[in-house]
């Protein structure tokens, strides 16, 4: 698991029923968009993240889309972070991790 | 904000180009998506001054091209129509830092080929010559423009071209400008600059038109 991806993961299990958007996770997980996207489309692809567009409070401001973890990308997120956190072995494929890794 | 909608237009010129990588399908989805933080990074006071604001929205603006370039997997999220090499997309990010430079140093040079321009006319009484030198930058100002325009201005600015060596013809048996030797020295390289970046820009074009026609058939 890359570090970007820990940080975006952390950053959604800050304040888990929060839908985030892209800009609010990349302060947060100090990432650039560059490299966010790709992984929050990485994510959404393999479940673990659900999007929906949303018109903001305030007023003025466009429609925007928000990302949240799913039930599964929660648990995904929390196991493999604890995995890192104990000192395990990062998944194979760098940067994406394995829904059924939880075996 | 002092010049907001300009800096989101230029925000949004990046993200459209950035867009432009991706599969028709998904394209305009993603452009709304980035191109709606763009005001709510321009307007966000925690993130300091005015002008880091800006920085940090274009470079928001910028990125997304490595966003919409780096996905592995299927076709789709390189851009198809793109080729398949994403160091291409870190060529065109190159290319994005370095064009305002570029801008900036033809705008000065448009600058400095006015203010010779005036100088010989007022030397030489207003001749041929300094009416072929604004004629030319009336030309190169229409192209500069017609890069954020549709094809059909590009095609205006090759038209004007011609007139404008049309033009350039029938001033020369005028005589060479008479203004001061060193100044008149600048104007022509300055002159043989422009006309340089014209044609390179009508060389790329033409070799953009005909890989677009290849991969078409």
């Amino acid at each position: 698991m890359t570090g970007p991806l820990q940080r975006v993961l952390r950053a959604f299990l800050e304040d888990l029923p929060a839908p985030r958007y892209g800009y609010d996770l990349m302060r947060a997980a100090g990432v650039k968009s560059g490299t966010l996207y790709p992984l929050l489309g990485r994510l959404e692809e393999d479940g673990l993240v659900s999007s929906g567009w949303a018109v903001p409070q305030m007023a003025g401001q466009r429609p925007r889309r928000y990302y949240r973890l799913t039930g599964e990308g929660a648990t995904v997120a929390r196991v493999e972070l604890a995995r890192l956190s104990a000192g395990g072995r990062a998944p194979a494929r760098p940067g994406r991790p394995v829904p059924g890794s939880l075996g | 904000m002092k010049g907001e909608r300009g800096l989101l237009r230029a925000g949004e010129f990046l993200v459209a180009r950035a867009v432009r990588r991706l599969p028709a399908g998904v394209r305009d989805e993603r452009y709304r998506e980035w191109a709606a933080e763009l005001p709510a990074i321009l307007r966000d006071p925690s993130l300091g001054p005015s002008w880091r604001r800006a920085a940090l929205m274009l470079s928001y603006a910028l990125d997304t091209i490595r966003a919409a370039a780096l996905r592995p997997g299927q076709d789709r999220y390189r851009g198809a129509h793109r080729g398949r090499d994403p160091r291409a997309a870190v060529k065109t990010a190159r290319w994005l830092l370095f064009l305002p430079a570029a801008l900036a140093g033809l705008l000065a040079l448009l600058s400095l080929q006015l203010l010779l321009s005036y100088l010989v006319s007022l030397g030489t009484g207003l001749g041929l010559w300094p009416a072929a030198g604004v004629a030319f930058m009336l030309v190169m100002i229409a192209l500069l423009a017609s890069r954020f325009l549709p094809r059909r201005a590009f095609a205006v600015g090759t038209v004007l071209l011609g007139s404008w060596l049309i033009y350039l013809f029938a001033a020369l048996p005028a005589g060479w400008p008479a203004g001061p030797p060193v100044l008149a020295r600048i104007s022509g390289w300055g002159f043989g600059v422009l006309a340089t970046f014209y044609l390179g820009e009508l060389t790329v074009s033409a070799i953009r038109r005909r890989r677009l026609q290849t991969h078409k058939n």
